[in-house]
């Protein structure tokens, strides 16, 4: 998966992409749309208006904190 | 008159939404990207049928009994340029465009891509023989003109399957035949390198191959059509006004006298021009001569070099051949 987005390169009235088979509009309210098809994060990357950004990771899920147990209380001898 | 007239035809061609899907015929809008009909200046597109002979044995000396390989789709159908109309094939052979600009002034640049769209193809002969075209790849674009010539393309497709039509595919979403200006090379400006204008070049002759063939596994009809190698040729008549280009080709350099072995690259680019509204670019960053032959010519005429170069591979991020277009057509 990755984040395709107009470039600096672009020109700013830029607003209709297609790669291969895909075709799509970038926009200041959509500047950029993510896809998992390689042919296109490919054919992307090489084309002059256009950036790959990194691939998206999901957010690490961080595991809750193990219950700590409450200390026993032991009573005192007596 | 007996016979159906041949100069009664024309052919169509939309990108399709995904290969398997012949294209439903649309009118271009502007956020929808439509069908473009074109007149035949030459060329055709038909079923492509494939047959071989048995090779065996009889009792006499005839050839084997004939079978048929495969089918598909393949031809080349020809057209003049014009900017509406050839903005899509360009699309159509190098994978990639992007639209720009707004009404009056739309800019399309195309550049080269490793996936190409899958395109229908339509003709109509006489207004009787109507076929669809299936699955369609662009295999090759040549464009070609010479001195005072209009500029012409050759559309070489290959695809998986035809259908012969009982109707014109082009009267629901009514499509027009394009009737534009017709360029011609005397809108051109030819800058050789890019950014220098020169006035000794008298043709030009690109050709933009992807080397599709047709994939068959075990059926009639291809499984697919798929793209090979892209290369990217192109050839030139230049005036022999002074040594330069020779010399940079055969010695290193504009003044070099002694035989180099460094490959010598340039840029160029060819302007088509019709006001400041239409226009069809070419642009190569980098090509490399292969062939500069100087002859002399017992006539005494001036010398014209008819020189070939390749274009080369380019780093990531530039294309090895764009093609831009102004016209006013939103998207393709």
């Amino acid at each position: 998966m990755a984040t395709i987005t107009k470039s600096a390169d672009a020109p700013a009235d830029a607003f209709h992409f297609s790669i291969g088979q895909e075709s799509f509009f970038l926009n200041d309210a959509t500047p950029s749309f993510t896809t998992d098809d390689s042919d296109v994060i490919h054919d992307a990357g090489d084309h002059p208006y256009l950036t790959v950004g990194p691939d998206e990771e999901p957010a690490p899920v961080v595991a809750p904190a193990a219950p700590v147990a409450a200390p026993i209380s032991i009573g005192g001898k007596n | 008159m007996a016979g159906l007239r041949g100069n009664n035809a024309w052919w169509m061609a939309q990108k399709q939404s995904a290969k398997g899907t012949t294209a439903t015929v649309a009118l271009p809008a502007l956020a929808v990207p439509g069908a473009y009909k074109y007149p035949f200046a030459g060329g055709s597109i038909t079923p492509n049928r494939v047959f071989g002979k048995l090779a065996e044995t009889d009792a006499n000396r005839d050839q084997g009994v004939s079978y048929a390989k495969t089918g598909g789709v393949a031809g080349t159908p020809e057209a003049y340029c014009r900017d509406a109309s050839i903005a899509p094939l360009a699309y159509y052979c190098l994978g990639a465009n992007a639209d720009s600009g707004t009404v009056a002034k739309y800019i399309h640049k195309a550049t080269a891509a490793n996936t190409l769209p899958y395109v229908s193809v339509w003709n109509s002969i006489s207004e009787t023989l109507w076929e669809a075209f299936q699955d369609c790849v662009c295999s090759s674009l040549q464009f070609k003109t010479t001195a005072g010539e209009p500029l012409q393309v050759a559309a070489n497709f290959f695809g998986v399957k035809a259908t012969r039509l009982t109707a014109d595919p082009s009267t629901t979403a009514v499509i027009p035949l394009d009737a534009g200006y017709a360029y011609n090379f005397n809108d051109c400006t030819v800058e050789l390198p890019t950014s220098t204008p020169t006035k000794l070049v008298g043709s030009f002759d690109l050709t933009i191959n992807n080397n599709v063939a047709p994939q068959q596994t075990d059926d009639f009809s291809p499984l697919d059509v798929v793209v090979g190698q892209r290369t990217v040729d192109l050839a030139f008549d230049l005036i022999f006004e002074n040594l330069e280009e020779y010399n940079k080709f055969n010695y290193g350099g504009a003044s070099g006298t002694a035989e180099s072995n460094a490959l010598y690259t340039t840029s160029m680019k060819f302007k088509f021009d019709k006001g400041a509204d239409n226009a069809i670019m070419f642009e190569l960053p980098t090509v490399a001569y292969e062939t500069f032959p100087v002859t002399s010519n017992v006539a005494g005429t001036p010398i014209v070099v008819s020189v070939k170069a390749v274009a080369q591979r380019p780093s990531p991020g530039t294309s090895i051949v764009t093609i831009e277009t102004k016209n006013q057509v939103a998207v393709y």
